[in-house]
């Protein structure tokens, strides 16, 4: 398959995807608000900055994904513009992992990354004194916002529906994270299962405990680094295995 | 050559419901072909099936020689007009063209879409975005789009539903010429015989999901022969008719009798005849009158 062809069908998918303004709208917002954050509060470590400017950051791109991304894919489903992708002589592979890209991905780093950048110029100095942890908590955080997102277009391609899509993901996260909530406020210790069960859910929280923490017991174990990646798998996965084989508009 | 379009026992369905049952069709390759029937005939899943966007359950669909939903080249110079035309509206049409020409391969996507746009008639209304044109120029937008493959093969669902009576005639002209000119095989689909038999050499008719009729239009009005009666007593002469086997239909002033083709116009005659003889029925006129779709369809 000509790659001239996918990137054709990515770029006329992106331009539905990144269409102004509510993408450069929310990625202003969160970028001024980062760099104030960055300003007026005081950080003693690039993780803490890091996990600072990120958090609402993620709440942001999480927003994004539900009302745009996933339900720009209901949307192509129900103005019909999919039958179009889908008479383009583009395989159903290429055209399931171009909407990914265009859908999760793309917007994903953007909104997580400009940011992380934005705070990096401003903390220069303290960024620099370990830049690779800024870099992995970035880099966790992105990984969360395509699990989340991966998610959502799974929920899109079976709903079909675009209000549906955007309560049932919505819910999906909301859901997600106050079960995340109460199994750390029921948990017995920090050191029982169900406390890190609670903290793999968020990814970028089981990268900043390996960063941040020096007693053994409180490390994490590897299913709770494996936990949020396999899920963001098999969600985008399913996604592209549905959308190559099943699916119908 | 091998037909540019073939099914063969094709069966789809939409859970319990059977919208294709057993379909075989050849599409003849440079010719127009008219796909007739009524809503939920299955038309749609059809053109949908020949393009690969829905799978089908069984059978086998030849789309320029290959399964088109196993192979995505098989659509490579097919063009597609939808039922309701729609276009990203994050762009231009004309960017969207030029977009859409590189996903078809085109080594120069702006000669082409300049083409493609003088061919649909679309000049002057290219720089809009899709949602700011009338219906009519989003038929042409969706024309348009369909010519940038370069195609082979045209297929057009529904292209003139939505339209007013004299942009039907001027996109179906345009779809003629394209015929012509291009030398496309072009497949269409439409509701009223009359439209479909005017620019079709070979007529589908589908109702129910079942092919009902494959051939010309000639053939397909001999086969559809209907008679209307007037008489001075028609709701009697309706149900001796129906004693003798025919199917009628009965409005105030005359009976509709739907016959299996023009061979039967005798025996009706003679059958008329004896009743009239019999019964004390004044016969006043017997018409055979070109039956629109409905009619054929009610036949069955």
């Amino acid at each position: 398959m000509s790659l001239r062809r996918i990137s054709g069908l990515l770029s006329l998918d992106l331009s539905d995807t990144i269409r102004p303004p509510l993408l450069y709208f929310m990625v202003f917002v969160i970028t001024l608000l980062s760099v104030v954050l960055a300003y007026v509060q005081l950080f003693s470590t690039t993780e803490s900055l890091a996990m600072n400017i990120l958090r609402p950051t993620l709440l942001a791109t999480a927003l994004f994904l539900a009302l745009r991304g996933a339900s720009g894919i209901s949307q192509l489903i129900s103005n019909r513009v999919m039958e179009v992708y889908l008479s383009y002589p583009v395989s159903r592979l290429s055209i399931a992992i171009v909407l990914y890209i265009s859908r999760v991905v793309v917007p994903s780093i953007l909104l997580i990354t400009i940011p992380l950048l934005a705070a990096g110029i401003v903390l220069g100095p303290l960024i620099m004194q370990e830049p690779s942890n800024y870099i992995l908590m970035g880099v966790s955080f992105l990984v969360q916002a395509l699990f989340y997102g991966s998610v959502f277009i799974l929920i899109a391609l079976i709903a079909k529906s675009t209000g549906t899509t955007s309560i049932l993901s919505l819910l999906f996260y909301f859901s997600y994270n106050i079960i995340a909530l109460i199994l750390s406020s029921v948990s017995s210790s920090v050191t029982s299962t169900m406390f890190r069960l609670a903290q793999a859910m968020s990814f970028y929280m089981t990268v900043y405990n390996s960063l941040t923490t020096n007693i053994e017991a409180l490390r994490p174990y590897l299913w709770e680094y494996l936990l949020v990646p396999l899920l963001t798998l098999l969600s985008a996965l399913a996604f592209i295995l549905i959308l190559s084989r099943r699916f119908e508009p | 050559m091998r037909a540019p379009i073939i099914l063969e026992n094709v069966t789809k369905t939409y859970g319990n419901k059977k919208a294709l049952l057993n379909v075989s069709i050849t599409v003849k390759e440079k010719k127009i072909t008219g796909l007739l029937g009524p809503n939920g005939s299955g038309k749609t899943t059809m053109i949908k099936i020949i393009l690969g966007i829905i799978r089908k359950d069984t059978g086998k669909v030849l789309l320029r020689g290959t399964d088109p939903f196993k192979d995505p080249r098989a659509r490579e110079h097919v063009g597609y007009i939808p039922e309701r035309p729609e276009l990203p509206n994050s762009m231009p049409v004309r960017e969207v063209l030029i977009t859409a020409a590189r996903i078809y391969g085109s080594t120069s996507p702006k000669d082409t879409v300049d083409e493609a746009i003088s061919l649909a008639g679309l000049s002057g209304n290219e720089w809009k975005r899709f949602k700011e044109l009338s219906a009519g120029l989003k038929q042409r937008a969706a024309i348009a789009h369909a010519l940038i493959s370069n195609p082979d093969i045209l297929i057009a669902d529904e292209p003139t539903s939505n339209l007013d009576p004299i942009e039907r005639v001027r996109i179906l002209d345009l779809l003629v010429d394209l015929n012509r000119k291009e030398n496309l095989t072009l497949l269409f689909t439409g509701h009223v015989l009359a439209e479909v038999s005017r620019i079709a050499e070979d007529i589908i008719v589908l109702r129910n999901g079942k092919l009902l009729f494959q051939g010309s239009p000639r053939n397909l009005m001999d086969i559809a022969s209907i008679v209307a009666i007037r008489a001075n007593d028609l709701v009697r002469l309706s149900k001796l008719l129906e004693e003798q086997g025919f199917k009628t239909r009965y409005t105030p002033f005359s009976l509709t009798v739907y016959l299996s083709g023009r061979e039967e116009i005798p025996r009706l005659m003679k059958v008329l005849g004896i009743l009239a003889g019999r019964h004390g029925i004044d016969i006043y006129s017997i018409d055979t009158v070109e039956a629109s779709l409905e009619e054929m369809l009610r036949r069955e």
